[in-house]
């Protein structure tokens, strides 16, 4: 049977291994799903049922579940174990497809080559004008007198008896900052605002909060940067976004997004991204005004982009033509970021054009000279709009291609989905080994007792909930306790009680939940746990309380398998003793 | 002279009366008492030869007698222990008031001793089976059980108690297989699995049929198997419930034979209780015979030794009663019952059998069968 799932566990692998060999498989954030989206789940559950039926009637062929030879705890434990082995390798092949998966993309996007692919990529990127708001003044980080400044683009906000920069409706004002560290936090559990900064109304320029310490940054001076400025118009010369770090870590996908350090005041959103180095580098390459070396980063990343299969209409000639501004390097054309992005864009100017000649309600017209007074004004956004081009390049997929690369090559999808398995194979196997040490009439009682208890322990709760309803899920879960605590002492304790099938019932039920009855013991002392430690005194919403099964997280389940697993080896006493009860 | 080599004698001389088939079977069980894998070796390539070679029987007594020989060499240690390996004292069995009960009964079974338990159907015979085997609890009285080999628990105590019900259970796989399975299973050396299983089944006759499956054994070659499964187990007591059911009437004896001589072995002798209709083939293997009616087991009705018996016989005959009693009036007949195809009658102690026979042979009465059932717990099923 091992044998079987070891070649099924490798047509898994070649399955992983093939699945994405067309990279625009790749170009999606879901990569870590595909498995269950595909279907392949279902193949993989057909197969594992497969395989289990087939080897429980080898079993019962091969005289597998006859009892009454003499054997001990250690054989007894050992088949138990034997059946858990051989229902987890049959039921984990998610694990080989992913393993194929990874060999894949180790092979076809090697670490070394993906560098050099990303540097080439992150090397064009400014040059690919997909949107406006990269190319505004207050991107500006280089030359490094721009590096410890904030630039104040609110119209509200800005001092017009200082030195600012105005462009259509763009405004930039820049400032010197002075930081301010607050560790404290209030009733609320929010940071505290400085108190003389509160006192004196010096203006907030943005605050960034990590982990438990928050950075409030305070406006100073406003510093006049005209020595450094060519325009005040978008321009290249202002990019300073990385598109892509290799991190190159086990970093989990999802957790990538919440390690960020959580920025408050949307002007700081820009502020948080600025590059310094991706900013001096267009800059120097700009200065050099060197149409060869341009041309080459353009053919290099459009190369890069056919090697990954990225849906772009770009030809470097027309990109070149379109970026080569020597004289600002101002920013006069922009492309779309998808191929249909026309049909979706609201309001659609044909829509909107339509309803002008058509309609003539007053509450059209009305729309309808709205619609033509916005696109009148003189507003950066209209720039962009006149400028967008029929050319696009498909940047998210790009994006997503080299997240999934990076994500396949790192992720540990072992322990992350291993709980699950282990879990499903355990509780498999312990109906099996229900079956071996009893027998079936013994095992369809089980299930039959199991659901009249779970209906009037059900029953019983909704009663007291409805009547009492003190503390409901502490007498809930104390009568579960108390109902399983029994259960669990009566075939060790007072085996003669009942006849040999009551016996067998409760037996059965106690090996195939024991370990969720320890899981239930652990939730009672974690409910206790944090009732404790919210009735303490000086209780605040900064007091941090720590159950036990947060404090074990996912080592609960490897505690749980060890203690289920050690209660099965010291239960096949108890089996024993029973095997030997006469009707 | 030791009991083996006495045996191995024993069995020289059935060899020299050519009493082979007998002989061949005495042979194994003395065979199988040396516990010696040389000679393992040799009685199964022997009963190879013999069942390639069914006619060659002067080559079979020749090479018989060589091994023969050979096992008397081998030193057997004898059994000797004499005490009960099963006591019963006042085992009740009820199912509630009203409804059928079992006992009180109490007995005491030796190992070499064989117990036949008769009576009709639904007398508690199983019943009492499945109590003495340990699987259904008695009402009331005791149950020890004192083994050769010390025993460490419930559990340890009911695995060396071996219970073969009527309806054997369903094996998979070879016969073969199977054996050395329990061998396997009973930590038995490995080297010595294959040649003890093919001895078993050299012994019990099932040497043709080792390479078939379980269901394709005919019934009685499964009652068969089922025995050779347990004896692997070397057991000190069996419990065999109706092993007689399938067996067509040469097997039966054949069977029945077999049991005693097993249970008869020097160095691992066998207590052994066995249930069955087969009143009179029973009888004449048991050490003593339990007849169950309605679950009673009456000591009164058995026979004591030395004391006075009447005398009774079965006849079966066309003649009339009247020509019968006619032929019984010298004798005291108490009285003569018929029940349809058989004449049973009862004389006073006095009267003896051969007195009886002369009678009937002086008055030519055509006797198709005549039995002294006195003795038998068949004068309990006719009464």
């Amino acid at each position: 049977m091992l044998l079987i799932s070891i070649l099924v566990h490798f047509i898994f692998f070649i399955f992983g291994y093939f699945s994405h060999t067309n990279p625009v498989s790749m170009q999606t954030s879901r990569v870590m799903e595909d498995y269950f989206s595909s279907g392949l789940i279902m193949v993989n559950i057909i197969i594992s049922m497969l395989m289990l039926v087939g080897w429980l009637v080898m079993m019962f062929k091969n005289n597998g579940f006859k009892n009454f030879y003499p054997t001990g705890s250690s054989r007894l434990f050992g088949q138990f174990m034997c059946y858990l082995i051989i229902i987890f390798s049959s039921i984990t092949f998610y694990f080989s497809y992913m393993s194929g998966f990874r060999t894949y993309i180790n092979k076809a996007y090697p670490n070394d080559l993906l560098v050099q692919n990303v540097e080439t990529i992150n090397k064009a990127y400014p040059l690919l004008p997909l949107d406006y708001q990269n190319y505004k003044l207050s991107n500006r980080i280089y030359p490094e007198v721009f590096k410890d400044l904030y630039c104040e683009t609110s119209a509200d906000l800005i001092n017009y008896n200082e030195k600012y920069y105005k462009n259509r409706d763009e405004i930039y004002q820049f400032y010197t900052v002075y930081k301010v560290v607050v560790t404290d936090r209030d009733e609320y559990r929010e940071f505290k605002y400085p108190v003389k900064e509160y006192k004196d109304k010096t203006p907030l320029a943005y605050k960034v909060v990590v982990n438990d310490t928050c950075n409030y940054y305070f406006k100073k001076d406003v510093v006049d940067v005209s020595p450094y400025l060519r325009t005040t118009d978008l321009s290249y010369y202002n990019f300073s976004r990385l598109f892509y770090k290799l991190d190159f870590k086990e970093i989990d996908f999802y957790d990538r997004y919440n390690n960020y350090p959580y920025y408050e005041t949307s002007a700081a959103d820009v502020n948080s991204e600025k590059n310094y180095r991706v900013n001096a580098e267009i800059s120097g390459l700009l200065d050099r005004k060197n149409p060869v070396e341009i041309r080459k980063i353009m053919d290099d990343f459009l190369n890069v982009s056919k090697q990954y299969k990225i849906k772009n209409n770009l030809s470097t000639d027309l990109w070149f033509s379109w970026v080569y501004n020597p004289e600002n390097f101002e920013v006069k054309h922009f492309i779309h970021t998808n191929e249909s992005r026309e049909e979706y864009a609201y309001p659609p100017e044909a829509y909107a054009a339509a309803v002008a000649d058509t309609v003539t309600t007053d509450a059209a017209a009305f729309a309808a000279n709205a619609v033509t007074a916005e696109d009148s004004r003189n507003t950066t956004y209209n720039y962009y709009k006149k400028h967008l081009t029929s050319r696009y390049y498909e940047i998210d997929r790009l994006r997503d291609l080299l997240r999934s690369v990076e994500l396949i090559k790192n992720v540990d999808f072992v322990s992350k989905n291993i709980h699950i398995y282990i879990w499903i194979a355990f509780f498999f196997a312990t109906l099996i080994f229900s079956f071996r040490v009893t027998n079936l009439k013994a095992v369809l009682f089980t299930g039959v007792t199991t659901g009249i208890l779970s209906l009037i322990i059900g029953l019983i709760a909704l009663l007291y909930t409805m009547s009492v309803s003190y503390h409901q899920e502490y007498f809930i879960a104390y009568l579960v306790l108390a109902v399983g605590t029994l259960i669990l002492v009566i075939p060790i304790l007072l085996m003669r009680m009942g006849s040999k099938l009551f016996t067998a019932i409760l037996m059965n039920i106690s090996i195939n939940g024991f370990v969720l009855y320890v899981f239930l013991i652990l939730g009672i002392i974690s409910m206790h746990q944090n009732d404790d430690c919210y009735a303490q005194q000086g209780y605040t919403y900064a007091t941090e309380c720590t159950t036990i099964l947060e404090e074990l997280d996912m080592n609960t389940s490897y505690l749980l398998l060890a203690v289920g697993l050690i209660f099965i080896f010291s239960y096949t006493l108890v089996i024993k003793r029973w095997k030997a009860l006469p009707e | 002279m030791t009991k083996h080599e006495q045996r191995v004698g024993e069995v020289i001389h059935f060899f020299d009366n050519r009493d082979v088939f007998l002989g061949f079977r005495k042979l194994l069980d003395c065979a199988m008492d040396t516990q010696d894998m040389p000679i393992y070796r040799e009685a199964t390539a022997l009963t190879d030869w013999k069942e390639k070679n069914p006619d060659d029987i002067e080559n079979l007594i020749v090479k018989s007698k060589e091994l023969l020989h050979k096992i008397s060499r081998i030193e057997v240690k004898e059994h000797t222990a004499d005490h009960a390996v099963l006591k019963a004292d006042i085992i009740t069995k009820s199912y509630g008031s009203g409804k059928f009960a079992l006992g009180p009964v109490s007995l005491s079974l030796k190992k070499r001793q064989v117990f036949g338990l008769v009576g009709e159907n639904g007398n508690g015979k199983t019943t009492l089976l499945r109590i003495l085997a340990r699987e259904i609890a008695q009402t009331q009285g005791t149950l020890d059980f004192h083994f050769t080999h010390e025993i460490r628990d419930a559990y340890d105590l009911r695995t060396k108690l071996i219970y073969i019900p009527q309806r054997t259970d369903k094996w998979y796989g070879s016969l073969l297989d199977n054996l050395r399975f329990v061998l396997a299973h009973y930590g038995e050396k490995p080297d010595e699995i294959e040649l003890r299983v093919l001895m078993m089944v050299a012994r019990l006759g099932l040497w043709n049929y080792k390479h078939l499956k379980w269901s394709e054994l005919s019934s009685g070659y499964k009652m068969r198997f089922e025995l050779a499964r347990t004896l692997l187990r070397k057991p000190e007591i069996l419990l065999l419930d109706e092993p007689l059911a399938n067996l067509d009437v040469l097997a039966q004896q054949i069977i029945l034979e077999d049991l005693k001589a097993i249970s008869n072995s020097v160095n691992n002798p066998i207590a052994l209780i066995l249930s069955s209709q087969q009143l009179y083939e029973v009888e004449k293997i048991s050490d003593k015979v339990i007849f169950l009616k309605n679950g009673r087991y009456n000591e009164s009705m058995q026979v004591t030794e030395g004391a006075e018996q009447p005398l009774i016989i079965e006849i079966d005959t066309d003649t009339s009663r009247e020509r019968l009693l006619e032929v019984f009036s010298p004798f005291e007949l108490d009285r003569l019952t018929f029940n349809g195809g058989i004449y049973t009658a009862y004389f006073n102690a006095t009267t003896r059998f051969s007195d009886v026979i002369i009678a009937l042979g002086t008055e030519d009465v055509r006797l198709t069968y005549i039995r002294d059932i006195s003795a038998s717990t068949r004068r309990f099923f006719v009464n």
